[in-house]
């Protein structure tokens, strides 16, 4: 089973080891993520407030269960490595925002994000897959490690 | 969740239902596309969720709709509410994709929760995947870019005698008033822009005819119903020189601006339109446009491609268009209507017409006499200001009749007058001339003015 990521290393003592491995070969899935990287960038992430709530930095997966809310789902294909170890970011506030604008007020009643939250990724963050050039939207894995609650801050109401 | 008032069925009486893909998705799908048996479409469209469940609603499509849809000259609330369906279907789906309380759905049942919004148009870029969908309807790049552009104008019957249907007379006098308000806006605003840079004035109208021709109002879009008709102009080939391309990409905006986007119940509002435009301007642009707002039979809406713009119109108070359209000193309806005609007669060289009896005329009648808009007219004189005025050489002015008052105008020389009688527009004329010439001479250099002294005498101990 294909790990993609890079192992404890003495030098920089920083856990390279994906947070949730472990639901990554739970879940038999295969080159998960795909095509990721490190990097270094300001991200904007869809939250609610506290910033420390903590379902505000999980995957989906944990965050459906976390809330006892049925993950939306509509083929067996549907996103599952995202799904079970990504957490959703973009790559400025506008794309966060305009994405966010873009849905029906209904959507953006059943999806209950009330901000839009910001923070610095680091190589020692994780890894993240291609940005996409017309949403700016991107997935970023976390290393075992991280706390993102500590390190992102509130940037903006979501509207 | 919401209460359902549908039709249980036993399961979704849809086969082979194949994913093509999500149209919106954020951690999950929140509208998809999928393909069944015989290629037909459906949408999938989430709408509430328990702690079990995500309830979707479902219905078929066309790949016109979604063509539609992904250019955004389509609404989701459209899409789900359009009428060649009965009813939609409900269903339930949970963590391991089983489908439960499968319902139909009649379209006036629709949980009021559930239905999209009005402005639920697609926002976000045309997924790669779709391009060749999208290229297929696009018959070719011109009528994309006329429909990117173009307003979009629903007239909505107020009396639901005939449904949403509008007759087919109503939809031609729409579109013909439309037409006309459009054209004479064309028309005004070059000549009003470019009149200080084209000095000849023949040339000027000649060119601005060239562009009513080619700026003429072309359908990018019609949608039965209610009557929904894409209104756009081309704007891509360029008429006489490039020096105008700037203006002609521009016009249809500008439009837009100064009398589709305007509260015509503002008074303020339509107090500035009546300084920006003369009265024969404003009735010929505004006049046609407001007969079209205060239609009792429909309701007007505008908007343009993806809804950004949107401007609907309560109806406007005789009070509030008499701003804009003063009310006429003459009862036009006791008067009986003008017009000037060409006239080609055979006569003795030297014929004095002024004197030429009504025997003569009738036999010297070559031809049946043709309608004209408008005849040039030279003056050699102006026999007006302290001391009067001595032309270096003749000027012209163009003479119409419009609505039984005649106008005279040179907008070389920014002048715009309108009289009952051709003798007094004329005298009118040469007043105002003479008035503007004493005003402008002393003032510092500018085109109009330089036009003026082009054609006025100056004496050695004069002003300027």
């Amino acid at each position: 089973m294909a790990k993609n990521s890079n192992s404890t290393t003495s030098v920089d003592k920083v856990d390279r080891s994906l947070k949730y491995q472990d639901l990554i070969d739970q879940e038999n899935l295969t080159e998960c993520p795909k095509n990721c990287k490190e990097s270094e960038m300001e991200a904007y992430r869809w939250v609610v407030i506290p910033i420390d709530n903590e379902n505000n930095f999980l995957p989906v997966m944990q965050y459906s269960q976390k809330i006892n809310r049925p993950m939306r789902r509509l083929t067996t294909d549907d996103e599952r490595c995202a799904g079970c170890a990504g957490l959703s970011m973009f790559n400025t506030l506008e794309n966060a925002k305009t994405r966010f604008a873009g849905f029906e007020r209904r959507t953006q009643t059943l999806l209950g994000y009330t901000h839009v939250a910001t923070g610095k990724i680091s190589i020692d963050t994780g890894i993240i897959s291609e940005v996409s050039p017309d949403s700016g939207h991107f997935a970023l894995y976390e290393y075992k490690t991280v706390d993102l609650r500590t390190t992102f801050t509130i940037a903006s109401t979501i509207f | 969740m919401e209460a359902l008032k549908g039709h249980m069925v036993g399961s979704l009486p849809i086969k082979n239902l194949k994913k093509v893909s999500d149209l919106l998705e954020y951690e999950g799908p929140i509208l998809s596309h999928f393909t069944g048996n015989n290629n037909s479409h459906y949408l999938f469209y989430w709408t509430d969720f328990d702690t079990e469940h995500n309830r979707w609603l479902v219905w078929k499509v066309t790949e016109y709709q979604l063509y539609h849809y992904l250019r955004g000259l389509l609404s989701l609330r459209e899409m789900v509410i359009e009428s060649n369906k009965d009813y939609v279907f409900s269903v339930d789906i949970d963590d391991n994709l089983n489908y439960t309380n499968v319902q139909a759905i009649l379209l006036d049942e629709i949980p009021a929760a559930y239905l999209p919004e009005e402005d639920s148009v697609y926002k976000f870029s045309i997924p790669e995947i779709y391009k060749e969908l999208v290229n297929s309807f696009e018959e070719n790049s011109h009528i994309a870019l006329l429909r990117d552009i173009a307003l979009y104008f629903t007239m909505e019957p107020t009396s639901l005698k005939h449904g949403r249907a509008v007759a087919a007379i109503d939809a031609a006098d729409f579109l013909k008033k439309l037409s006309t308000s459009f054209l004479n806006f064309v028309e005004t605003d070059f000549i009003s822009r470019f009149k200080g840079l084209v000095p000849d004035f023949e040339t000027l109208q000649r060119t601005a005819e060239q562009f009513k021709e080619a700026l003429t109002p072309r359908i990018a879009y019609s949608a039965y119903g209610s009557f929904k008709v894409g209104i756009s102009s081309d704007i891509i080939y360029p008429v006489e020189s490039d020096k105008y391309s700037a203006w002609q990409k521009a016009v249809l905006s500008e439009y837009q601006k100064e009398v589709v986007d305007i509260n015509y119940s503002d008074e303020e509002k339509l107090k500035e339109i009546v300084e920006k435009y003369d009265e024969n301007s404003r009735r010929k642009i505004f006049g046609p446009y407001l007969e079209i707002i205060n239609d009792s039979d429909y309701t007007l809406k505008v908007t343009n491609i993806g809804r950004s713009f949107k401007r609907s119109y309560a109806r406007v108070t005789r009070q509030k268009q008499q701003i804009i359209l003063p009310k006429r000193q003459i009862d036009e309806e006791q008067t009986e209507k003008r017009k000037l005609y060409s006239v080609i007669l055979e006569a003795k060289e030297g014929e004095d017409f002024s004197k030429i009896s009504k025997k003569k005329f009738q036999e010297g009648l070559l031809f049946q006499p043709q309608p004209i808009d408008r005849v040039t007219v030279s003056l050699a004189e102006i026999p007006y200001g302290i001391p009067p005025l001595e032309l270096l050489r003749s000027i012209t002015y163009t003479l119409s009749l419009v609505d039984n008052y005649y106008m005279a105008e040179a907008p070389e020389f920014d002048i715009s007058v309108r009289a009952a009688t051709k003798e007094e527009v004329n005298i009118a004329f040469q007043r105002r001339f003479a008035e503007t010439f004493m005003n402008i001479r002393d003032e510092e250099e500018s085109v109009l003015r330089n036009a003026y002294m082009a054609v006025v005498r100056i004496y050695p101990n004069a002003a300027g």
